[in-house]
């Protein structure tokens, strides 16, 4: 499975910040690719709509996630606030991926 | 009156709660025209209290001057708003301190736009503030959802809180002021608008709290809320956009200062909070050229455009500027008119003629 997640707004625009991260799940220790795969079918992230339809609420970011499991491939946008829980668990998870994913030389 | 039990109906868009009137069973007809009633009332009453000035609402209600009334929540780093209720309007301080940053920054703003605007609340009608700390895990951001401040702890990394600058603070709330006035939409040139507004009273809250004239002013938004590990001063820098980091992990601020650097893009809801840089500057020297304190004249210029009933929602800058010029002339005069029209024109923007 691979994801590709980009964060885009907040309060200031970072370049370094907005560049999209992928994230290979294969690559994951067996039991971390297990979480992350479970948290895409909690969240029902093949069926959700692709747009979020919630209006911008100033300074709030909006995540565009696209996931391909070799079988299946959907992109999703979500503006915050995210109301689902399984989906928020989804973003946090990607968001601290993307963290470390740029710290990595 | 019966109602429906339940209150999400007043969500309801209006076309649907009339075919209900027209076509539902007694009950159905009864709750939807209720619901209309008071769904027209509310709607009718918002009209007019557009349409008066801040005096005349506050006589409406006999209300004398602005009391403020605010509510910190402490979210526990979940992300469902608003959380507990940990201070309210008038109880002591907390040992929290996120929880009495945000409370003296609610209150700070406040303040600023009652006693130098006669402005009651983000309203104009005393509207109740209210504020979440603790929101999310290792959240590196702060928002308004429309009705509330939203503040994460920042990651420790990057980021301190989020309640550590006033001016993050005051620019939150100023979307709200926006949000009641202009309206000014999320969106390209509008939505760089609509921040700059935000930054130009999120400065100016902190310059008025510490009583600063604006050539002593720092003009910068967010200072302290980068980590020492971050080559940066701030988010943003109004007298010199596009310096205020430059840092291996953020990237290098990318404002631009005139519509020469003019940024086309569909990310960030089109440049919102990169563009705002012009209008920023533009801001920054007309507050430098009239002199004093910034929020007497360029405050009180920008602040009477963003009432002003002649503004789109879908405002250009060009738009916004020229209103500005027209009320430097109404509200002061000739020497004020030229010198916000010139600042305009040092970052590339005709606003005369």
């Amino acid at each position: 499975m691979r994801i590709d997640f980009r964060a885009d707004g907040g309060l200031a625009a970072f370049p370094g910040l907005s560049a999209p991260v992928t994230i290979h799940c294969d690559a994951l220790p067996p039991a971390e690719n297990r979480r992350v795969r479970d948290l895409v079918r909690r969240a029902g992230f093949f069926a959700l709509p692709t747009a979020d339809r919630q209006p911008p609420a100033p300074d709030a970011r909006s995540y565009t996630i696209a996931i391909d499991d070799g079988q299946r491939c959907r992109t999703v946008t979500l503006r915050e606030p995210i109301a689902d829980p399984a989906l928020r668990d989804l973003v946090d998870t990607l968001r601290d991926k993307a963290r470390a994913a740029r710290r990595a030389p | 009156m019966r109602r429906l039990s339940h209150c999400g109906c007043r969500i309801l868009p209006p076309e649907l709660l009339q075919r209900i009137a027209r076509n539902g069973n007694a009950l159905q007809r009864e709750a939807a025209l209720d619901t209309l009633a008071v769904d027209h009332t509310l709607r009718l009453g918002r009209a007019t209290w557009q349409l008066l000035d801040a005096g005349t609402r506050r006589g409406l209600f006999g209300i004398s001057g602005a009391a403020k009334q605010r509510s910190i929540y402490d979210a526990h780093g979940d992300e469902a708003l608003p959380g507990r209720l940990v201070r309210a309007e008038g109880a002591p301080a907390q040992a929290d301190v996120e929880v009495n940053e945000a409370y003296d920054g609610l209150g700070a703003t406040f303040d600023f736009f009652a006693d130098v605007y006669d402005r009651n609340s983000i309203d104009d009608a005393g509207l109740h503030l209210a504020a979440s700390v603790h929101y999310g895990r290792r959240y590196d951001n702060a928002f308004w959802n429309g009705q509330q401040m939203v503040f994460g702890d920042g990651d420790g990394e990057l980021f301190n809180r989020f309640t550590i600058s006033l001016d993050v603070i005051a620019h939150e709330l100023t979307h709200g002021v926006t949000g009641d006035e202009a309206r000014l939409v999320y969106l390209g040139q509008a939505g760089a608008l609509n921040e700059s507004v935000s930054d130009v009273f999120g400065s100016l809250v902190k310059q008025y709290a510490r009583r600063e004239r604006a050539a002593d002013a720092d003009w910068l938004i967010g200072a302290g809320l980068f980590t020492a590990k971050v080559h940066g001063v701030a988010l943003r820098s109004m007298k010199a956009p596009g310096t205020a980091y430059d840092d291996p992990l953020l990237g290098r601020d990318p404002q631009p200062a005139t519509m020469d650097g003019y940024v086309r893009t569909q990310a960030d809801d089109g440049g919102v909070h990169t563009n705002s840089g012009i209008p920023n500057h533009a801001f920054y020297l007309a507050a430098i050229a009239l002199g004093g304190y910034a929020w007497e004249k360029a405050g009180r210029i920008w602040y009477e455009t963003l009432r002003d009933k002649r503004i789109k929602p879908t405002a250009t800058f060009r738009q916004f500027a020229r209103l500005t010029v027209q009320n430097a002339a109404h509200f002061f005069g000739s020497a004020e008119r030229q010198a916000v029209a010139a600042a305009w024109a040092e970052v590339g923007i005709k606003a005369t003629g």
